[in-house]
């Protein structure tokens, strides 16, 4: 996602200090609704330990496969010195597993790891802290003369020891110290190490329950049809939909809590899903448009064709473009563009409320239970106590999850019936109903002076804004709207994820501008694994190499020179090149195509290495990705992370496209929205540079390199230069 | 219409329509949630069983279709522990979000019981139709030799 409040810390910190402080309050819940299903005792929100000394900890962050799981319960086992593996559950709707990057328990923006690292460890030590001091009571002696290792309190003095079992019920009465010291990195044990996922077994055998899993007694299943972009729903056949077998009822929901982002809906409940799709099949609804039935993809892009001649808000101004241009030696212009894309999770959106007048429970693969409480209070009117939301695992995320209008359609049906409902999307509203990474073009420019140095650059973004549309996109516009980081927003009049990581370029230009032209459309849009960086850094990296080839300069002299400022960039740049070989003898036919990008603060670079058969179908031979993120927490996941960033990238590069036909998305299923196959996988390595940093995030930063990378590959190739993707429209396909 | 159905070596008998995906059946009739929905189509191969001992598609194919059929799933496959497929997808870290892993594990049990010891082109093949989201292939491939060689 989200990085609702991501990028600079310090509108991270600014955005924690208005919006976080205030929502801390409101989400302490009762200990009816404690996480902990048996009286073990609980040592702190984080951590219950068995008599028998098994260690339960629990997990803030969702776990959509990124691993959070792992990374942040390694961070707090190795403070705690509990033994590992442990145990694990999904905790929510306490304030101690508000995100402190983002100010709600919310999975996103990359903030798993750096969010949680001082959170975790320091929650770690104070509960070793507490387990000592109940061990020294017990044995009259002085804390500080005992330690904690694999789940065993020693002091070595006296020759006894205690397991965490034998001391938690005292423990969980001391106080432990605010600050506790942390370990040093030599000292970690366990950081550092490439652990087994402690969710792999279970979801080997399919006993991981994700939202669509859950069953409840007495509970229906309901199907669900969206109307399109403004339309109402026009006409349906209640009575043929009743008569399928196992129907129970149609009903027309909506959404109220955030008015513009209600869609008008239809759903069918029965016993069963496959009765209920039935049942909607029969209702056979129809709808009726508002001014949008016409819209297609050919308008929106003629709307930023003609945006591109605009001026924009200026995003960031250094020197004076203008002025350089206009004394420049050589100008360089190109125009790049990107559609509409669809996270397409493969578990479709679906979640399980049951609302019982007095209370609310709901079961959800869910990347947002804090902004799923909020919604939840909102919509019924029940205080936060009432409600307790189980986030199970979750069938992918990458963004999608984030927004809770699958959880407001199955509260909102579930109220009005009185019943328990489970709702599940069918992969065709899934797709055609997400909210998308916004289609973009770019306007691209650039003034090189006599001595063949780009002095002058200007990124003229083109498209809708997540944050400032006035149509359907992230309710989290509504959540921050009176947050200094919306404030700026509105003032400056450039939405923070149409300029990410263009605004904040890391190469050195003495003359920039980066402005972008809002031009909105009510397809829905939202958050995608590093939403703006997604489009930027393709518009931005395509165009250095055509920079580099007008000035006549090697595209990775030219990114280093550029990044002279930026050590800890340039380090990676220069760790690609090398590790790559770059410039070095490649086997006949082959050519290297290289990309950079910072985002989330992690720099990250990639060099790929492809021949092109045919002129048209691509082999990709090896993929080479540096990054710096600082402390390594788990190196196994790390590379898990690399390998799925470029899988994304490819099939991003290669395939991926949502057009938009009478104010509908087209494309529904995979067989029209193809995802890259197993054989087309292509041989990656990892590098990471070694610091004792603390560690950034990278669930984003592997995936934007990589279609940069590709096409500049492709041109060294082909001689032909790609401003758009996906590459599948210009006539190639992947081998 | 009463169907007869034997799923990880039980029979039972279940009063169904037989227009029902055997997806479905297997999901909320039986609670083998194991079995997952992607596409309903065909298309990603979240859905996969072995009927009959061959690997199936269980969004594509109705229960009418099925009658008699021995079905195993992903909970029925390791009848004895795990089977090496799932042992390697563990020692591999392969799963990520895992909403996928096991219709690909029920893919690549079928495929080393006809092929014991895969190329990779042969994974290729016997895998094309398993999309990952997450994009785990890298790891798929090499749990699938890890598991040859079990
Ligand atoms: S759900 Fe059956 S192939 Fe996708
Ligand atoms: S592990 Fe998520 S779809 Fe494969």
């Amino acid at each position: 996602m989200s990085q609702a409040m991501e990028m600079k810390r310090r509108t991270f910190i600014q955005s924690v200090a208005t919006v976080g402080g205030a929502l801390v309050v409101g989400f302490h819940l009762p200990s009816r609704y404690a996480e902990a299903a048996s009286d073990l005792p609980e040592l702190n929100a984080w951590v219950h330990v068995a008599p028998d000394n098994t260690v339960t900890l629990r997990a803030s962050q969702s776990e959509m496969g990124q691993g959070p799981t792992n990374g942040n319960l390694m961070m707090f086992a190795e403070e705690m010195e509990c033994a590992w593996p442990v145990n694990f559950e999904f905790g929510s709707g306490r304030p101690e597993y508000i995100n402190p990057l983002a100010g709600l328990q919310i999975t996103g923006g990359s903030t798993a790891t750096p969010g949680f690292w001082d959170v975790m460890r320091k929650a770690g030590a104070q509960t070793r802290h507490m387990l000592i001091n109940a061990a020294a009571k017990k044995w009259g002696v002085s804390a500080d003369e005992c330690s904690a290792r694999n789940s065993v309190v020693t002091h070595a003095d006296s020759d006894q020891s205690a397991t965490f079992g034998e001391l938690a019920e005292a423990a969980a009465k001391e106080t432990p110290p605010e600050e506790p010291t942390l370990k040093t990195p030599e000292e970690f044990r366990l950081i550092g190490t490439a652990t087994q996922r402690l969710d792999s077994k279970m979801k080997v055998t399919g006993e991981a329950i994700y939202g669509m899993d859950v069953s409840v007694p007495g509970m229906v299943v309901a199907a669900i049809r969206h109307a399109p972009f403004g339309a109402k729903i026009a006409s349906y056949d209640e009575a043929a939909a009743k008569a399928v077998p196992g129907v129970h009822d149609v009903l027309e929901i909506g959404q109220a809590v955030y008015p513009e982002n209600n869609v008008p809906c239809l759903i069918v409940t029965a016993d069963t899903y496959w009765q209920a799709e039935q049942g909607l099949k029969a209702a056979n609804p129809t709808f009726d448009g508002n001014g949008w039935a016409g819209l297609n993809s050919d308008q929106i892009h003629q709307a930023f064709v003609e945006g591109a001649e605009e001026k924009g808000a200026l995003g960031r101004v250094d020197g004076d473009f203008d002025a350089a241009i206009a004394s420049a030696d050589k100008v360089v212009e190109a125009t790049y563009e990107v559609p509409y894309l669809s996270h397409s999770p493969l578990e479709p959106m679906n979640c399980l409320a049951d609302y019982r007048g007095d209370s609310l429970e709901i079961w959800a693969s869910t990347q947002d239970p804090g902004g799923g409480y909020i919604m939840a209070e909102k919509l019924t009117g029940l205080s936060q106590d009432k409600i307790k939301i189980h986030v199970t695992f979750l069938g992918g995320g990458f963004g999608r999850r984030v927004e809770v209008d699958y959880l407001e359609q199955a509260v909102e049906a579930s109220m009005k019936l009185k019943k328990p409902v489970k709702l599940i999307w069918s992969r065709e509203e899934d797709m055609q109903n997400n909210f998308h990474r916004p289609a973009y073009l770019a306007r691209m420019t650039a003034g090189i002076d006599a001595d063949g140095k780009p002095v002058a650059w200007r990124h003229r973004n083109v498209g809708p804004g997540i944050w400032l549309s006035p149509y359907r996109s992230s309710r989290l516009k509504d959540l921050f709207a009176d947050s200094d980081f919306l404030k700026g927003q509105r003032e400056s009049g450039v939405d923070f994820h149409a300029v990410q990581g263009g605004k904040d370029i890391g190469y050195d230009f003495a003359n920039l501008q980066v402005s972008w032209v809002q031009k909105d459309f009510p397809v829905p849009i939202v958050f995608l694994r590093g939403v703006g960086n997604t489009m930027n850094c393709f518009f931005i990296e395509g165009f250095i190499d055509e920079i580099a080839e007008a000035v006549g300069k090697d595209p990775y002299q030219l990114r280093r020179e550029l990044l002279h400022k930026e050590p800890r960039m340039q380090a990676v740049v220069d760790m690609a090149a090398e590790k790559a070989g770059w410039g070095k003898e490649l086997p006949k036919g082959h050519y290297q195509g290289m990309a950079f990008h910072n985002s989330f603060d992690t720099p990250f670079a990639d060099v790929i290495e492809i021949s092109v058969r045919g002129g048209r179908r691509i082999k990709v031979h090896k993929v080479v990705r540096v990054l710096d993120c600082g402390i390594v927490v788990n190196p196994d996941q790390v590379d898990a992370q690399c390998q799925s960033g470029l899988v994304w990238g490819l099939t991003m590069a290669m395939y991926s496209e949502h057009t938009v036909r009478n104010a509908k998305l087209v494309e529904s299923n995979f067989d029209n929205y193809r995802l890259l196959r197993i054989s087309q996988m292509p041989e990656y390595e990892v590098h990471t540079v070694k610091n004792t940093n603390s560690p950034t995030g990278i669930g984003e930063p592997v995936f934007h390199t990589v279609t940069p990378a590709l096409v500049n590959a492709l041109y060294a190739a082909t001689g032909k230069r790609i401003r758009s993707v996906p590459l599948k429209n210009h006539g190639f396909s992947l081998a | 219409m009463n169907i007869t159905l034997t799923v990880n070596g039980k029979t039972s008998t279940i009063d169904v329509d037989p227009g029902t995906p055997l997806l479905w059946i297997l999901r909320e009739h039986m609670g083998l949630t194991g079995t997952k929905y992607g596409c309903g189509i065909g298309e990603c191969g979240a859905c996969t069983i072995h009927m009959n001992g061959e690997p199936v598609k269980s969004c594509d194919r109705a229960v009418g279709k099925s009658l008699n059929a021995d079905i195993v799933t992903i909970e029925g496959l390791g009848a004895n522990g795990l089977h090496p497929v799932q042992q390697a997808f563990i020692d591999d870290n392969t799963s990520q979000c895992g909403w996928c892993i096991p219709g690909q594990i029920m893919a690549a049990a079928s495929l080393l019981a006809t092929n014991p010891e895969p190329t990779d082109r042969d994974i290729d093949l016997a895998m094309k139709d398993q999309l990952c989201r997450c994009g785990a292939y890298t790891r798929i491939r090499s749990a699938i030799h890890r598991a040859a060689k079990a």
